[in-house]
């Protein structure tokens, strides 16, 4: 199709219309230094003013944190509205990593929306859910750098203190070596110390790191803890930090003190262990000997005095005694009757009908005999004879007495 | 003695080795229309005993082995749909007999115990909507296994008071055990006849019902109920803290009609004390309810009853 003089000629003018329109908004950037070292904290402000309050605009300023030659920290981000003005200022932390002239060139994305959109999205009509933006590309003014080389990694200002618990110690006894680095500057830079000492097992724990953001860097503490644990002296050379010192603007080292640690031979396993003096095993009479003793009979003779014994008294009378208490014929089959033992039955049948106290002598008696009867089958076949019970008696109380002298040898060896 | 008496007696120890308790306490229970609860550890011949008994009556006999997952139309029945008929009909359960056997009946749980105790009472079972009349004679014969062991439920208390007798089924003596081992060994066990009809049943009931009690007689049997209940009343303080209830008014009405079965099988037509002690325990003893204490110090109903029947003045 080909297009017609007109429509080209109203395109053009669109178009240049546009491109000389008034944004609504203007960005402004500034450093706090034009001239730098290389890892010399540069803080960078851009600032973003609209025309009126701008809330029909998102601004999305993320600079890549990192490039080939410089690392990137947000140090806040504020947005404020005076007298219906909006702005939005962003401070940041420039590390430089290389020397030479430098161009921080960012951009940021700038997200229209509109009040319908806005409207719409709220209330969820028609199921919008999100607000429609139309964005724009923004480059943001260039700041110019120059970063001078310098003779070390760290920059800043630092100081570096080297702490032990001890200095001289038994051998294999640990000695808590603690290195701290305090100060402000590129600590991300910092590379941790190695602690190597012939002879000494050196144990490291996790360097700790704790700073914070500050306009001249990274503001804070740098932790390394080790455990050195060795048989023999060994010496613990210094440990060395060179850094720029921007105060200065010269290279200076730090160093600590080299220290002689002095190592004491090990204890013997006769010295852990308390002398065998100390342990005095021979029986020694004591008063309170005499009162565990009488403790124990008086707790033994209270039981004895309070133990509730009913049983025996109501329960525990034997047939034959039942038998010869019995006081009319009656009774006595009532107790035969309740003995359960159907040898019985003949003589209670005939007892169901006598009632004579002659008779109750006599079925006393014969009831007597079968209890005193010893039938083949009713008695426990045991080997035991009356010296055998004897002998299980005699061990019964052989035990209690042992136990007994046991129990109270072994109070006596405890004090 | 009747001769029926002697025959069933006869035919039970074919295969039945001693017990005679346990079956003099059956044959009561079987003359009087009551219910039996028999305890002891297993292996001791309870299944056997009653099995025999029933066989020998000639009755109609069924077994029930109570599990946990028993459930109440197992053993009463239920309604089964008939898609044939399109109708549903009665399948009715092993309670429909004579003597129905509940084996272990302390396995089951309470809801079984329940609906068997509503039929050992109303002798009638409801399946849906219709009511079933169980024919005569009907009771139950239940076994249990002492609650000590795992895996039972305790008898509730209702329950138990509507078993007429709890029998203690003990070890057989040597003697009998050596005759239990020959049987066995020797394969000598024989088959066993029923001896009486119903008809016959029905007349030795009568005979029983009409054996004489005294009155005095009626009179020591409600003292000695009495006792349990407010030992202290007849001197038995050394006994009155270990009761926590005494015997129910069932316990009364069920000795009065035990007592003249237990004179008959004595071969007698009139009932002494001495018939009253020789029930007395079986009657009582899983009706009494013991305190805590007794059951700490090992009492039992048994010694209580014993002390019971020494301290009641006897007529």
């Amino acid at each position: 199709m080909k297009p017609s003089p007109g429509k080209l000629f109203l395109w053009l003018i669109l178009s240049i219309t546009t491109l000389f329109a008034q944004l609504p908004y203007e960005w402004s950037v500034s450093a706090d230094k034009q001239s730098v070292v290389v890892e010399e904290a540069v803080v960078l402000h851009y600032s973003c003013r609209f025309d009126d309050d701008g809330s029909l605009y998102t601004i999305e300023f993320k600079p890549p944190k990192k490039g080939a030659e410089y690392r990137l920290y947000l140090l806040n981000e504020k947005e404020k509205i005076r007298g219906g003005i909006r702005t939005n200022e962003f401070h940041f932390l420039y590390f430089p990593m290389r020397s030479g002239q430098q161009q921080i060139a960012f951009s940021a994305m700038m997200r229209r929306t509109t009040k319908d959109s806005i409207e719409n999205a709220v209330i969820g009509r028609d199921n919008v859910e999100v607000i429609d933006f139309s964005d724009t590309k923004v480059e943001l003014p260039v700041v110019e750098l120059a970063v001078s080389p310098v003779e070390s990694e760290l920059v800043g200002a630092f100081t570096l203190d080297v702490h032990l618990n001890k200095e001289s110690v038994r051998a294999f006894e640990p000695i808590q070596l603690s290195v701290n680095v305090v100060g402000e500057g590129n600590f991300d830079a910092f590379t941790p110390f190695s602690v190597d000492i012939p002879g000494v097992e050196v144990f490291a724990e996790k360097v700790e790191k704790k700073y914070v953001l500050g306009e001249r860097g990274l503001k804070g503490r740098w932790t390394q803890r080790f455990a050195l644990v060795a048989e023999n002296a060994f010496t613990l050379d210094a440990f060395t930090l060179d850094y720029y010192d921007l105060k200065e603007r010269r290279v200076k080292q730090l160093s600590s003190d080299v220290k002689t640690i002095a190592v004491e031979k090990a204890h013997e396993v006769e010295e852990l262990l308390d002398s065998e003096d100390e342990l005095d095993t021979s029986w020694k009479w004591d008063w309170d000997h005499l009162n565990y003793l009488l403790t124990f009979l008086t707790g033994w003779v209270l039981g004895r005095w309070f133990r509730k014994k009913p049983l025996e008294r109501a329960f525990d009378e034997t047939l034959a005694g039942k038998i010869k208490n019995s006081r009319s014929v009656k009774a006595l089959a009532m107790v035969l009757v309740l003995s359960g033992d159907k040898r019985f039955a003949p003589l209670i049948s005939r007892l169901e009908r006598k009632t004579d106290g002659k008779d109750l002598v006599k079925a006393k008696r014969e009831a007597l005999d079968f209890v005193d009867a010893e039938q083949e089958w009713d008695v426990p076949k045991t080997h035991d004879g009356l010296i055998g019970r004897l002998f299980q008696i005699l061990t019964k109380v052989f035990s209690v007495v042992t136990s007994m002298i046991r129990f109270f040898v072994g109070v006596f060896r405890k004090r | 003695m009747s001769k029926k008496i002697d025959a069933i007696k006869s035919e039970v120890a074919k295969v039945v080795v001693g017990h005679e308790k346990m079956i003099d306490g059956l044959l009561i229970g079987l003359l009087c229309e009551g219910h039996i609860l028999i305890e002891g550890i297993p292996g001791l011949a309870k299944t056997t005993t009653v099995k025999a008994l029933s066989e020998s009556l000639g009755l109609g006999f069924k077994r029930v082995q109570f599990t946990p997952d028993l459930l109440p139309s197992d053993i009463l029945g239920a309604e089964i749909y008939d898609p044939q008929n399109n109708d549903f009909k009665i399948k009715q359960g092993p309670v429909f007999t004579n003597l129905l056997l509940a084996d272990e009946i302390n396995r089951a749980p309470a809801k079984v115990q329940s609906a068997l105790l509503e039929v050992m009472q109303e002798r009638q079972v409801t399946i849906g909507d219709e009511s079933f009349s169980l024919e005569p004679p009907f009771f139950v014969m239940a076994t249990q296994n002492p609650v000590e062991q795992e895996g039972v439920y305790q008898l509730p208390e209702a329950q138990l008071d509507r078993f007429m007798l709890k029998l203690n089924v003990e070890y057989n003596t040597k003697k009998e055990e050596l005759e239990i081992a020959r049987r066995i060994s020797n394969k000598t066990s024989q088959t066993i006849q029923a001896v009486i009809t119903h008809a016959e049943l029905d007349v030795l009931k009568d005979t029983v019902a009409a054996v004489h009690v005294d009155e005095e007689i009626e009179h020591y049997m409600i003292e000695l109920v009495s006792a349990t209940r407010d030992p202290k009343a007849y001197k038995l303080d050394e006994i009155a803290e270990y009761i926590q209830f005494g015997a129910s008014p069932r316990v009364s009405i069920d000795m009065f009609k035990a007592v003249k079965a237990m004179a008959y099988l004595r071969g007698k037509d009139f009932v002494t004390p001495v018939d009253v002690a020789y029930i007395a325990k079986e009657l009582m003893r899983h009706r009494i309810i013991l305190t805590y204490e007794a059951e700490a110090e090992g009492i039992t109903t048994d010694e209580i009853i014993e002390k019971v029947l020494e301290a009641v003045a006897i007529p």
